[in-house]
C-alpha cells in the first residue's frame, strides 16, 4: 500500500495542462500529447521524434519488439541521411488509424494546441533531420503554422538549455544533458505555450512534493520501469490556497536523468560512484521558478533504469519503442492503455483534474 | 540452464542479422534489375558518404582514446606501495580492455546502423510496405 504521507494531493485548476520533455522525454511527450490531446493546450519537444517512429521499418527483425528497437536506434535517432529518417506522412497516417481505433484521443484536439519544437545544430544523439519530421508530422495533423515555434539554429548538443554557468558547455552531448546556453529553455517553452508570462521568481515559496508512483502504475511494475517516487512542485500562491492553478505542466526528463539513475559499468550498477545528477532535472532546469509566478504546477514523473528486469532499460529512458509491453509481438507503448502513459495520465488527473 | 541463453539468444540475433542481410541483398538485386534513376543513385551515394563520415569520426575518437590510454600507461605516477602499484597496473589493463570493448561495440553499432538504414531505404524504394505485419 502506498504511504499515506507520500500520496499526490489534488488541486483545483483551470485545466490548462501542458507537457514538455527532452530526448526520450520528448518522444514520450509526443506520445502522451497524442494519446490524451483532449487534456493538453500545448507541448514542448526538445530533441524528440514523431509518434510511433520506431515502427518505421518492420522488416528490420523477425520479432516486432526487436524491429522497433532497431528502428528507434537507427531510424529515429541516428539515420544516415534525411532519406533514412522516419516518414512524417506515413506516421501521420498511422496516428489517424490509431485515433480511429479509439486508442488515442481524436486528433482534432490538436488544432488549437501550441507547439515548441527544438533541435540543437550540434546534437549527435537525436539527429536534427528526425526532429524536423516531428515538425512536419504535427503540420500534417493540422496544427497551424502560427502555433508552432521551431528552432534549429542554436549550436547546442543534446540537452535542455539553462542559464546556469556551471552546467555543461552548450555544444556537448554528454550526461546529464543539461547545457549552459545563456537562456532558460524551460521558460521559452512555457512562454510559447501560455503566451506572455510573469518573470520567473528569484526565490521559491512553494512546496516540493515527493509521492509514490506505485499506486498509479498498477500491477505492471516489472515492465513499467518507473522509479518508486515521482515529484511535483506546487507554486507558493497555489499551495497556500491564494489562487487557483492555471494547470499542470508535465516535465519529462530524458535518459540518464531520473533521480534514481545509476550508471551501469560492464553490466553492473556502479552504486559506489553514483553520478552527481540526482534531482538536477527537477531543481535546476528553471521550470519551478517560472511556475512560481504563473500559477503552474509542475509534475515530474520519474523513469528508472535496470539492466536485468523485464523492461531491459538500463539508462532509465521513457518507453517510446515498446520495452514496457508484455506482448512482444504487438507492443502497446503508444496508446492510452500503455503502462507509462496510463500511469502519468492518472497522476495528472489526481494532481490537477 | 542459464548458459544456454548465450547460445539461444546469440543464435536468434545472428539469424535476424542473416535474414536482414539476405533481404537487403535480394532487394538490392531487384532494385538494380528494374534500373535506377538519377535521384536513387544520388541518394545511394549520399548514404555511402554519410557512412564513411561516421566511420572516420569513430576512427578519430579511437585515436584519441588510445592516445589518452598511452599517456596514462606510460608512467606509474604515485604508485609508491605494493597495493597502489597493483591498482595502477590493473587500471592500465582495465582501461585497455574497456577501450577495446567500447570500440568493438561502436563498430558493430555502425554496421547495424548502416544495414538497418539501407534495408529501410531500399524497401521504401521498391515500394514495399513496412507496416503490414506486426507479428
Amino acid at each position: 500500500m502506498p504511504d499515506a504521507d507520500l500520496q499526490l494531493p489534488s488541486f483545483e485548476t483551470e485545466k490548462q495542462h501542458s507537457i514538455s520533455g527532452l530526448s526520450s522525454g520528448a518522444f514520450m511527450t509526443v506520445q502522451l500529447h497524442l494519446a490524451h490531446s483532449a487534456c493538453f493546450v500545448g507541448a514542448g519537444v526538445v530533441a524528440g521524434g514523431p509518434y510511433r517512429c520506431a515502427e518505421s521499418f518492420r522488416g528490420a527483425a523477425p520479432d516486432a519488439e526487436d524491429a522497433f528497437s532497431l528502428g528507434a536506434l537507427y531510424i529515429c535517432m541516428t539515420p544516415l541521411t534525411p532519406r533514412t529518417a522516419p516518414s512524417a506522412l506515413r506516421l501521420a497516417g498511422l496516428a489517424r488509424d490509431t485515433a480511429s481505433a479509439n486508442l488515442i484521443d481524436p486528433l482534432e484536439n490538436l488544432a488549437d494546441d501550441r507547439l515548441y519544437i527544438f533541435t540543437g545544430s550540434e546534437d549527435k544523439v537525436v539527429d536534427s533531420s528526425v526532429v524536423k519530421t516531428t515538425l512536419e508530422f504535427y503540420r500534417l495533423l493540422g496544427v497551424p503554422e502560427k502555433n508552432i515555434r521551431f528552432i534549429n539554429d542554436v549550436p547546442a548538443g543534446h540537452s535542455i538549455i539553462t542559464d546556469n554557468v556551471t552546467d555543461s558547455p552548450l555544444a556537448t552531448n554528454q550526461p546529464p544533458y543539461i547545457n549552459y546556453g545563456r537562456f532558460w529553455q524551460s521558460h521559452d517553452i512555457l512562454e510559447h505555450i501560455y503566451g506572455d508570462l510573469n518573470p520567473p521568481a528569484s526565490m521559491l515559496s512553494g512546496r516540493f512534493i515527493r509521492f509514490e508512483q506505485r499506486g498509479f502504475i498498477g500491477d505492471e511494475t516489472a515492465y513499467a520501469s518507473m522509479a518508486p517516487y515521482g515529484y511535483a512542485y506546487i507554486p507558493g500562491p497555489v499551495a497556500r490556497g491564494e489562487v487557483k492553478a492555471r494547470g499542470v505542466h508535465i516535465a519529462m526528463h530524458g535518459c540518464k536523468q531520473g533521480y534514481s539513475y545509476v550508471n551501469y559499468v560492464l553490466g553492473k550498477p556502479d552504486i559506489a560512484n553514483q553520478p552527481p545528477y540526482g534531482a538536477r532535472y527537477i531543481n535546476s532546469t528553471g521550470y519551478n521558478e517560472i511556475a512560481e509566478t504563473n500559477r503552474l504546477i509542475i509534475l515530474y514523473p520519474q523513469a528508472t533504469g535496470d539492466d536485468d528486469n523485464e523492461a531491459q532499460n538500463p539508462d532509465g529512458c521513457w518507453d517510446w519503442w515498446g520495452y514496457s509491453a508484455k506482448n512482444q509481438k504487438n507492443p502497446d507503448y503508444y496508446s492510452k492503455n500503455a503502462v507509462q502513459i496510463a500511469a502519468i495520465h492518472r497522476m495528472l488527473k489526481r494532481l490537477g483534474g | 540452464m542459464p548458459m544456454s541463453d548465450h547460445v539461444i539468444k546469440a543464435g536468434e540475433i545472428h539469424r535476424a542479422w542473416a535474414l536482414r542481410a539476405f533481404s537487403n541483398a535480394a532487394n538490392t538485386a531487384q532494385l538494380f534489375a528494374q534500373g535506377m534513376d538519377q535521384k536513387t543513385r544520388d541518394e545511394l551515394v549520399h548514404m555511402g558518404e554519410a557512412a564513411w563520415t561516421r566511420l572516420r569520426t569513430l576512427r578519430e575518437n579511437w585515436i584519441k582514446d588510445w592516445a589518452g590510454w598511452l599517456d596514462y600507461a606510460s608512467e606509474l605516477k604515485g604508485a609508491n606501495t605494493m597495493s597502489k602499484l597493483a591498482e595502477r597496473e590493473g587500471n592500465i589493463f582495465g582501461q585497455a580492455a574497456q577501450i577495446l570493448c567500447s570500440q568493438a561495440t561502436d563498430l558493430v553499432g555502425l554496421q547495424e546502423n548502416i544495414a538497418v538504414d539501407y534495408g529501410y531505404w531500399v524497401s521504401e524504394k521498391l515500394g514495399k510496405s513496412n507496416w503490414v505485419s506486426r507479428s
